[in-house]
C-alpha cells in the first residue's frame, strides 16, 4: 500500500534555513546540510528545500548548496527558488535534486512545465501555488507583488496538471507559520479536482495536525516546516504517534515512540519508573548497515 | 566488505548519477561515474540509474553506443547490471511513454502507462511497500516488509519468471523488481530509500557473483 | 555588511542572524518577547512538566542538572531543588581549566543544595590530543569543554534511566532569536553537533595525523538514537519558563547561596564564567580573531536588550574590552606542550579576513566592519533604559577549599 508522505521542508534565505512566520518575519535556524543529515536520520519520507529569495533577487538556484545537502540525503529531494530554464532543472538534477518546484515561472509561462516534463518526466516536476484567504474566498497569491491575483483556483490547478506537472503542492500563507492546523475545508474542496498527488502545506502545529489531515481528508502527503526544528527526533516521534492511528504511515527508522504517552503540548511523557528501571542494565547494540 | 570492488555507474546525462554515488559511497565503496568503455569495461558491477522520460533516455544511450558497449559487457561477458526506475525500464524491448519506443530487450517485457482504478493519482510517487516474490541478490540484507521511494509513471509489465518483487498500488500489482540471470532492475530508487535502500546496496553489492 | 540598528551584533553571527524591515535583528526581536509573555503561565507549564517527572519509586532521582562552577548552576538549581522542590542529580565535566574560584563555587553548590554530584574527568592527555586536534581543524580549544559538557548529562540520563535534562538559558534563543520561546526547543543532537561541536562530531576526530583513536574519544559518543528514545531523554531549557536575566539571578545567588565572583580579562561580567581562565581568556581572544567580536559583545548586547545599557555605553565597552589580550595563554601553551609562536602560527590560519589584515609592519590590524547608523534610525528602534546603571558585584575572595585544617571535598589536579 501506498503511504501518507511525511515532507520536512527547508525555508532558506541568505544561504541558511529559517523559520517563517506569516511570510514576513524570519529566525534563522542554521545550516541546511545539517538539518538534512538529521531529517534524514529521523526518518522523513521528503525533503523539499525552497529558496525564497532566489526568484525575487534574480538568483540561479544554489547548485554548491544542494551537492554539499544531497551528501546525506537518502531519501528524495525536492528543490525550488530561482528556477527558469531546462539548463536549470538539469542543473538541479545533477546536483542531486530529485524533484524541481516552480512557482511563480507556472503562471508566468506555464509551457515551461510542459518544456521540463518532456525532457525530466512528468514526475520530476512539482507545481507550487500558494493561497491566500481574502473576504472568506481563497485566492493565488504571488509572492514576488505580494498580491493576490485574480485566476480561478479549480482551473488553474487543473491547468497545471494540463501542462503536465506531477504534483502540486498547496501552501497556505494565511497560515505559514501560526500553527493553527491545516485547512481542511478547503482542501477538501480541491483534493479531488486534479488526478495528481496533491502536497498541503502550512499550519501543521504538531502530530494531532497530521491525525487531524488524514482522517478528514484524502490528501496524499503533507508537509510541516518550522515545528520539525523544536525537539528531539521530532520526525520519528511525530510518525510514531501518527502511525498508531493509522496503518498507512511509513515507521522504518530502528528507534520510535509508539509506547509513549504524550502531554497536551504533544510532547513525550515519562515512562513509569519500573519501566524505566527494568531496562537498567539491557545493552543496547547500536545498528551497523 | 569488499571495499575494492569496482563499481560504475553509467552516465548517459539523463540518470541521477550523483545520488546514486552518494548512497554507494556512504557505504564505503569506491565508485566511479562513467561512460568511457574502458572503465566500463574493467567494472564488477555496473549500475544504470535514470531518472526523466523514457524517449530522451535510449536516445541518449544509443548516441553514446552505449547499447552495444553494454550489451556485450552484460550479454556475453555476463556482468551484473543494476538499472534503476527509468534505467530498470530501459532493459525491457519497449516503452509506450510519448509514443512508442524500442528499449534495451535484455528482459522480456513493455513499459506501459499506469491505468489508474478508482480514486488513485498518477504519478505512482511515495513510499510503498513491496512483496519479495523471488528469492534475489537485492534482497539478502532486507527482512520481508520494506518500504522503497516509487516515483513514475509507467510500469514494467513482463512475464512472472523475471519478476523477483511487487507492490500494491490500489487495486493493481505494480513490478517492483525484475532480474534475468546477471540483468537486475528496481522500480523504485534505492539510493533515496533510507535505511532500506542503502541495506539493498550492501546486501546486492556483497552478494552479487562477480565474474 | 549589515548590523543591527539596536544591538552590535552583525549578520555573519556564527549561530546564523536574521535583520528585519526596520534594521533590528532576530535576537533584539525574540527578546522583545520576555516583557510580552505571560511568565506566571509559563512558570505553570513548567510545573506540569516537572510533576510528571517526579519519581514515586523513590529508587531514582527526579531529573538531571549539568552544573559547573559558575554560569546559572545555582540559580537553576535553587529554581529546580528549593522553588519546585524536585530531587535532582548534578552532573559536571571537569573542563580542566578551573580556576580556584570555580572549585570553591562547584564545592559551595553541593554543600549549600544537599545534592548528589557525578564527575567526568576524562584522562589530559586524551584532553590534550583531542585539544591540539581542534585548535588545528577548528581553531578551538574549546570543542572538548563544549563536548563534554554537552554529552557527560545525556549518557548519565541513558544509563541511569532520568529522562528529563534541566539546562539554563538556550544561547540560540538567547543570542540570535533561533527560535521564539513559545516554541518550546528543547535540547536536539542537532544544536549540539551544529553550535557547540561546531560540525565536528568525536568519531570525526579520529585521525592517524592528530594520533586520536576511538579510545581518546569515546567519552564525548553521542548515546545512539535508540538508546535516547527507549529511555524517552528530552532536555529541557528554562528560559522557554522563566523571563531569563542572567544578571539579576546571579545577585540573588550571590545573596542567598554565597556565589563566588571572579574579575574577567575580557569583559565585565564578573558572574557568568568564573570557573575557567580560559574562557574569557584565550577562548575568547580566539574569537575575537575567527569571528571579529569577543564575548564582550554578547554581555553588551544582552544588557541592551535587558535595557540596563545604551547602544553607545555599549559600544565604549566593545570597545575597551575585545582588543585586550589574553593573561593565561603561557599557562595554556604551556599545558598543551606547544610554544606561543605555534598557537599563533595555527590561529592565523582561522583568522578571518574580513575582519584582519597585515599592515605595512606585517602586523595584525582589526578591519572595523560597522558605519555608524544615522542618529535618528537609531532611535526610532532604541530601547528605553528601565535601570540606570549596569555594575557588576565583586564578592571577597574565600579561602582556599584546599586549606589544611579542613576537610578536601574536591581535588584540584597537579
Amino acid at each position: 500500500m501506498l503511504k501518507k508522505r511525511i515532507i520536512a521542508t527547508l525555508v532558506i534565505k541568505n544561504g541558511i534555513v529559517v523559520q517563517s512566520i506569516g511570510f514576513k518575519k524570519y529566525l534563522p535556524v542554521g545550516k541546511p546540510d545539517i538539518a538534512v543529515e538529521f531529517l534524514n536520520d529521523w526518518g522523513i519520507d521528503e525533503i523539499a528545500i525552497i529558496d525564497i529569495d532566489a526568484t525575487k533577487k534574480g538568483l540561479k538556484p544554489d547548485y554548491k548548496l544542494i551537492e554539499k545537502v544531497s551528501k546525506k540525503c537518502f531519501v528524495p529531494l525536492s528543490v525550488g527558488g530561482g528556477i527558469q530554464t531546462l539548463d536549470d532543472v538539469r542543473a538541479l538534477t545533477q546536483s542531486g535534486a530529485d524533484k524541481v518546484i516552480i512557482n511563480n515561472l507556472c503562471f508566468k509561462s506555464p509551457d515551461k512545465i510542459t518544456e521540463f516534463a518532456l525532457a525530466f518526466g512528468n514526475q520530476c516536476i512539482i507545481a507550487s501555488v500558494d493561497l491566500k484567504r481574502e473576504q472568506n474566498e481563497i485566492k493565488i497569491f504571488d509572492y514576488t507583488l505580494n498580491k493576490t491575483i485574480d485566476y480561478n483556483v479549480i482551473d488553474y490547478l487543473k491547468n497545471l496538471e494540463h501542462y503536465g506537472a506531477g504534483e502540486i503542492l498547496l501552501n497556505f500563507v494565511d497560515r505559514d507559520g501560526l500553527y493553527k492546523g491545516f485547512d481542511i475545508d478547503v482542501i477538501n474542496q480541491l483534493t479531488n479536482q486534479v488526478s495528481i498527488p496533491i502536497i498541503v502545506q502550512g499550519g501543521a502545529k504538531n502530530v494531532n495536525s497530521f491525525i487531524d489531515l488524514f482522517e478528514k481528508t484524502s490528501i496524499e502527503a503533507a508537509a510541516a516546516a518550522n515545528f520539525f526544528h523544536f525537539s528531539e527526533h521530532s520526525v520519528t516521534f511525530t510518525k510514531s504517534i501518527l502511525s498508531n492511528k493509522l496503518s498507512s504511515i511509513r515507521t522504518e527508522t530502528n528507534f520510535g515512540y509508539s509506547d509513549f504517552k504524550t502531554d497536551s503540548n504533544l510532547r513525550i511523557l515519562k515512562k513509569d519508573d519500573d519501566v524505566l528501571e527494568k531496562m537498567l542494565y539491557v545493552k543496547i547494540e547500536p545498528e551497523i548497515i | 566488505m569488499n571495499r575494492k570492488l569496482n563499481i560504475v555507474i553509467a552516465d548517459y546525462n539523463l540518470g541521477n548519477t550523483y545520488s546514486v554515488s552518494n548512497a554507494i559511497k556512504h557505504l564505503g565503496y569506491n565508485v566511479r561515474i562513467s561512460l568511457e568503455e574502458s572503465n566500463l569495461k574493467n567494472a564488477d558491477v555496473i549500475i544504470l540509474p535514470g531518472v526523466g522520460a523514457f524517449e530522451e533516455a535510449i536516445k541518449n544511450i544509443k548516441s553514446r553506443n552505449l547499447d552495444k558497449i553494454l550489451g556485450e559487457l552484460v550479454l556475453v561477458k555476463s556482468k551484473p547490471i543494476l538499472g534503476i526506475c527509468v534505467g530498470m525500464q530501459l532493459l525491457a524491448n519497449s516503452s509506450e511513454e510519448n509514443g512508442l519506443h524500442e528499449g534495451l530487450g535484455w528482459i522480456e517485457g513493455h513499459v506501459k502507462q499506469i491505468i489508474p482504478l478508482n480514486n488513485d493519482k498518477v504519478p505512482h510517487v511515495g513510499w510503498n511497500n513491496i512483496k519479495i516474490t523471488k528469492e534475489s541478490k537485492l534482497y539478502t540484507n532486507l527482512g520481508q516488509d520494506n518500504h522503497f521511494y516509487f516515483d513514475h509513471k509507467y510500469h514494467f509489465v513482463t512475464e512472472e519468471k523475471f519478476i523477483s518483487a511487487q507492490c500494491e498500488f490500489g487495486n493493481q500489482l505494480i513490478t517492483s523488481s525484475v532480474q534475468y540471470r546477471n540483468i537486475f532492475g528496481v522500480q523504485f530508487h534505492p539510493e533515496k530509500s533510507q535505511r532500506a535502500g542503502l541495506k539493498l546496496f550492501r546486501g546486492f553489492l556483497e552478494n552479487v557473483e562477480l565474474i | 555588511m549589515k548590523y543591527c540598528k539596536r544591538c552590535h551584533y552583525n549578520e555573519l553571527h556564527p549561530l546564523n542572524l536574521i535583520i528585519d524591515e526596520e534594521g533590528v535583528c532576530s535576537g533584539c526581536r525574540v527578546h522583545e518577547e520576555k516583557d510580552e509573555l505571560n511568565w506566571e503561565e509559563k512558570s505553570s507549564q513548567l510545573n506540569e512538566i516537572l510533576n510528571q517527572y517526579r519519581n514515586i519509586s523513590e529508587n531514582n532521582y527526579d531529573c538531571i542538572i549539568p552544573v559547573s562552577g559558575a554560569r546559572d548552576s545555582y540559580f537553576i538549581v535553587h529554581i529546580i531543588k528549593n522553588v519546585f522542590k524536585m530531587n535532582p542529580l548534578l552532573v559536571t565535566y571537569n573542563k580542566q581549566f578551573n580556576t580556584d574560584a570555580g572549585v570553591r563555587n562547584l564545592a559551595n553548590l553541593r554543600i549549600k543544595f544537599g545534592c548528589d554530584i557525578m564527575t567526568l574527568t576524562v584522562n589530559p592527555e586524551s584532553v590534550k590530543k583531542i585539544t591540539r586536534a581542534t585548535m588545528r581543524r577548528l581553531g578551538s580549544i574549546y570543542w572538548h569543554c563544549l563536548a563534554g559538557q554537552t554529552v557527560f548529562p545525556v549518557q548519565i540520563a541513558v544509563k541511569f534511566k532520568i529522562p528529563l535534562i534541566i539546562w539554563g538559558a538556550h544561547q540560540g534563543i538567547d543570542q540570535v532569536g533561533m527560535f521564539s520561546h513559545l516554541d518550546q526547543v528543547e535540547m536536539t543532537r542537532k544544536y549540539r553537533k551544529e553550535h557547540d561541536l561546531m560540525g565536528l562530531e568525536a568519531e570525526d576526530l579520529i585521525d592517524s595525523f592528530d594520533e586520536i583513536t576511538y579510545d581518546d574519544i569515546k567519552s564525548f559518543v553521542y548515546p545512539d538514537n535508540e538508546s535516547i528514545a527507549r529511555v524517552g531523554v528530552r532536555g529541557i531549557y528554562l528560559n522557554n519558563f522563566i523571563r531569563w536575566d542572567t544578571k539579576a539571578q546571579h545577585e540573588e545567588m550571590l545573596k542567598l547561596y554565597d556565589y563566588e565572583t571572579l574579575e574577567q580579562t575580557r569583559t565585565f561580567d564578573t558572574y557568568n564564567d568564573v570557573d575557567c581562565y580560559n574562557y574569557s581568556d584565550v577562548h575568547d581572544y580566539i574569537k575575537f580573531i575567527k569571528h571579529g567580536y569577543g564575548k564582550i559583545s554578547d554581555h553588551v548586547n544582552r544588557e541592551i536588550r535587558l535595557k540596563r545599557l545604551s547602544r553607545e555605553q555599549g559600544l565604549e565597552l566593545i570597545n575597551k574590552y575585545s582588543i585586550k589580550k589574553p593573561e593565561n595563554l603561557a599557562k595554556f601553551t604551556n599545558w598543551l606542550g606547544i610554544t606561543e609562536n605555534s598557537f599563533h602560527y595555527i590561529i592565523d590560519q582561522h583568522r578571518n579576513p574580513i575582519y584582519w589584515r597585515r599592515n605595512e609592519k606585517w602586523e595584525w590590524e582589526y578591519i572595523n566592519q560597522f558605519i555608524e547608523f544615522d542618529q535618528n534610525e537609531v532611535d526610532a528602534v532604541r530601547l528605553n533604559l528601565v535601570e540606570k546603571t549596569c555594575n557588576f558585584n565583586i564578592t571577597p575572595v574565600k579561602k582556599s577549599s584546599d586549606h589544611k585544617s579542613q576537610y578536601i571535598i574536591i581535588g584540584k589536579g597537579k
